[in-house]
């Protein structure tokens, strides 16, 4: 059984193609396999803003991805959290921030959905500026025999916004 | 507490929160903005009713919302707080507004979020700032960068000038080499035009005053061209001396002996002004050199000795048994070992350091026009260094100069010369010899075959190694072998001998050659029974040789 969010779904979806011995089961949180939309399909984005985030992101190194550092840190009563905030985020290397990000909004994996031979469940929230419903609507006709499970949250992060609602669905799954 | 005239408290706080220099946001529990300040409402360029009931998110860029999603909203409800986070924000205009943004979430007794308070900062000129360092930064990183190219580089581009250099010096060497070879051949034509137009016009006038039948007269135009031709002969010996291509015939020899016996001739060459004082030293190694090359070369530096002394002085000559180790045979240019020196000190002018080290260079002369070749150290170099020794110049100005040759040591004794006394009569064969005569010149051949029949031996000739060899591997009688080494038909005449040995082991071989051939006779050491002379020869020195050989048993 895999569990993967965002952009670890999809990541999930293209290593059980390749061993699909391995992988009984998929449970993918906010998956795309596509961010810019393209003809009849929604991605959320168009190829522009896309661009726009590279540029960005280019320009703007100093920005979000070095300040992230020592809010991070700045937890000293909670440990814990720092470390899993720490392992969260790109939070050392503004470049390999840069090309994850164009590797993950660039990429369009929607030609390797066929042949996923593992139980998928899809959980989509309501509102996803990043994966909207449409994407989920899409990987639920696209993989056969996959589940979709709405989650009444807002957000990208349903296991943080709602993690009750996603432990449910995903248990109800499992079972 | 209060002073008078002081604002009440509500308008100050009032005051305080509307216009401070920061924006600030209230975030109710549905994620909706419950209130701005005006500062932000100026920054952004919506009022409060516009901005009243909207999200965060969609105050934002693209950018600004991928980021709020995937971190800064994770982050603010892991850790209930962020700090100094950058993203920009949309303005109403269109623009985009960077800002610093601090967020905490306020809890209620339950933990849950009653509010979030978001602080903003505008980034607009700390963004600027931050654009102007990050150029300045990567400039800084070119600039390092290529001055670690340009280190790694240095290297190999010194590398590739120095080569540059070397190619250019060796181009420089080649065409100076070239200009020497076009003033040896000027210089050679003109000497050997001379030369031929003796020997030619007094052949010419033979043929006349035989036509006439003034055969008196023959005398003196067989005279000039046999002076002529040995002229021609000594020059191109010369010349084979200072290119090291001359054939050596390098003896086992005294050099004390030597010297004592061109003492006379070296007395009577320089005149009563120059004294000759001669130093020889007892127990004198003997030297494998070639005899008469060597009398040249102490005649030569006699010579020079004496023109370096026009007011008179003297000359030493001595002679010296010498160890060469290591160090002294690398200065030297010489493998370590015993030799023997034979040097020439004169009390002349001396000579200057750039004179000493162009002094074996060919054609360099310090001598007046006309009056000197410029050969003649060059020569003695030549032959020095192609017997196995060396030349050194040892020079004080206004003090004189002495020149040294070091010779190898000969292990075993000097031969003592055979008087070699020219017979006009040729020696005649006794017992019916026969010699085989191989020579692609017919020429050659028919001179050596007209000397061989006066002589009484019968001959046989071949103009090739291959005709050359079917004779010897026949079993026709064969006293005498003389062959050219130069030969057509397949193998040298080294090559041809010694095929012939094969059947006739004791067979008596004679090399008649020109120079090139050094390597193939040995460069003089020579197996037992074979001899080599040097063309041109004197025809009696060859009939000489040839009744030695075979006189021998």
């Amino acid at each position: 059984m895999f569990v993967g969010h965002s952009v670890s779904a999809m990541v999930g979806v293209l290593a059980s193609k390749s061993a699909p011995e391995l992988f009984s089961d998929l449970v993918l949180v906010a998956p795309s396999p596509c961010y810019i939309d393209d003809g009849d399909y929604v991605g959320g984005f168009k190829r522009e803003e896309i661009h726009e985030l590279l540029d960005f992101l280019d320009s703007n190194p100093m920005g979000w991805s070095q300040t992230m550092a020592p809010v991070i840190m700045a937890n000293p009563d909670r440990p814990e959290l720092a470390e899993e905030l720490a392992n969260s985020f790109c939070r050392t290397d503004p470049g390999i921030a840069k090309a994850f990000a164009r590797t993950t909004f660039l990429t369009d994996s929607r030609g390797d959905l066929d042949g996923i031979e593992a139980r998928c469940l899809i959980l989509q929230c309501r509102e996803d500026v990043i994966a909207p419903r449409a994407v989920g609507e899409y990987l639920h006709r696209t993989l056969p025999g996959s589940e979709l499970v709405v989650i009444d949250a807002e957000g990208h992060c349903p296991n943080l916004s709602a993690p009750d609602a996603t432990v449910a669905a995903i248990e109800a799954f499992i079972r | 507490m209060s002073l008078p005239g002081a604002l009440p408290e509500t308008d100050d706080l009032e005051d305080l929160f509307e216009n401070a220099p920061c924006g600030y946001l209230s975030i109710g529990s549905s994620g909706r903005i419950t209130r701005v300040n005006r500062t932000f409402s100026t920054w952004i360029g919506y009022g409060a009713e516009y901005l009243v009931g909207r999200r965060v998110l969609d105050l934002l860029t693209v950018p600004g919302k991928i980021f709020y999603e995937t971190q800064f909203a994770p982050l603010l409800r892991m850790q209930g707080h962020f700090d100094e986070v950058a993203f920009d924000l949309r303005r109403a205009d269109g623009g985009v507004l960077p800002v610093l943004a601090n967020a905490v979430a306020r809890m209620d007794e339950k933990g849950q979020v009653r509010f979030i308070r978001i602080t903003v900062f505008n980034a607009s000129k700390r963004r600027r700032y931050e654009s102007e360092i990050l150029e300045a930064r990567r400039a800084a990183d070119r600039a390092s960068a290529d001055l670690r190219d340009l280190n790694a580089t240095l290297e190999a581009r010194v590398a590739d000038g120095i080569t540059e250099r070397l190619k250019i010096e060796e181009a420089l060497r080649q065409s100076q080499k070239m200009e020497a070879v076009g003033q040896l051949t000027g210089g050679l034509a003109h000497d050997f035009n001379n030369l031929l137009a003796g020997t030619s016009g007094s052949l010419e006038l033979m043929q006349t005053r035989m036509g006439q039948g003034r055969l008196t007269e023959l005398d003196r135009y067989i005279n000039a061209a046999q002076g002529a031709a040995r002229r021609a002969a000594a020059l191109t010996h010369r010349l084979l001396a200072f290119s090291r291509r001359q054939t050596l015939d390098p003896k086992p020899t005294d050099v004390n002996r030597l010297v004592g016996g061109m003492e006379d001739l070296v007395r009577r060459t320089v005149g009563p002004s120059v004294a000759i004082e001669v130093v020889g030293t007892a127990g004198l190694w003997p030297a494998l050199v070639d005899p008469p090359q060597l009398e040249n070369a102490l005649l030569n530096l006699c010579i020079n000795a004496r023109d370096a002394m026009p007011d008179g002085g003297r000359i030493t000559i001595e002679t010296a048994n010498k160890w060469m180790d290591e160090r002294a045979a690398a200065e030297r240019d010489l493998a370590p070992g015993q030799y023997l020196s034979l040097c020439v000190t004169d009390t002349g002018s001396g000579m200057r350091r750039e004179v000493i080290e162009k002094a074996f260079e060919p054609f360099f002369t310090t001598k007046p026009t006309g009056q000197g070749t410029g050969l003649g150290l060059s020569m003695i170099h030549g032959f020095v260094r192609q017997s196995g020794g060396q030349v050194r110049i040892y020079s004080e100005i206004d003090q004189g100069t002495t020149v040294c040759l070091y010779l190898p040591r000969h292990q075993g004794d000097a031969e003592v010369d055979a008087a070699a006394t020219a017979a006009v009569e040729y020696p005649r064969a006794e017992r019916g010899e026969t010699v085989l005569i191989v020579d692609d010149e017919p020429t050659v051949r028919m001179l050596v075959t007209e000397i061989l029949e006066d002589m009484g031996y019968g001959a046989i000739e071949a103009s090739d190694s291959a005709s050359g060899l079917k004779v010897l591997m026949s079993d026709v009688r064969i006293d005498l072998l003389v062959t050219d080494v130069g030969l057509p038909g397949g193998m040298n005449g080294r090559q041809m001998a010694d095929a012939a040995r094969a059947s006739r082991p004791d067979l008596k071989v004679l090399f008649i050659t020109g120079y090139a051939e050094n390597a193939a006779v040995g460069h003089g050491h020579l197996a037992p029974g074979m001899r080599v002379l040097t063309k041109p020869f004197p025809m009696d020195a060859l009939a000489a040789r040839i009744k030695e050989m075979t006189a021998v048993p």
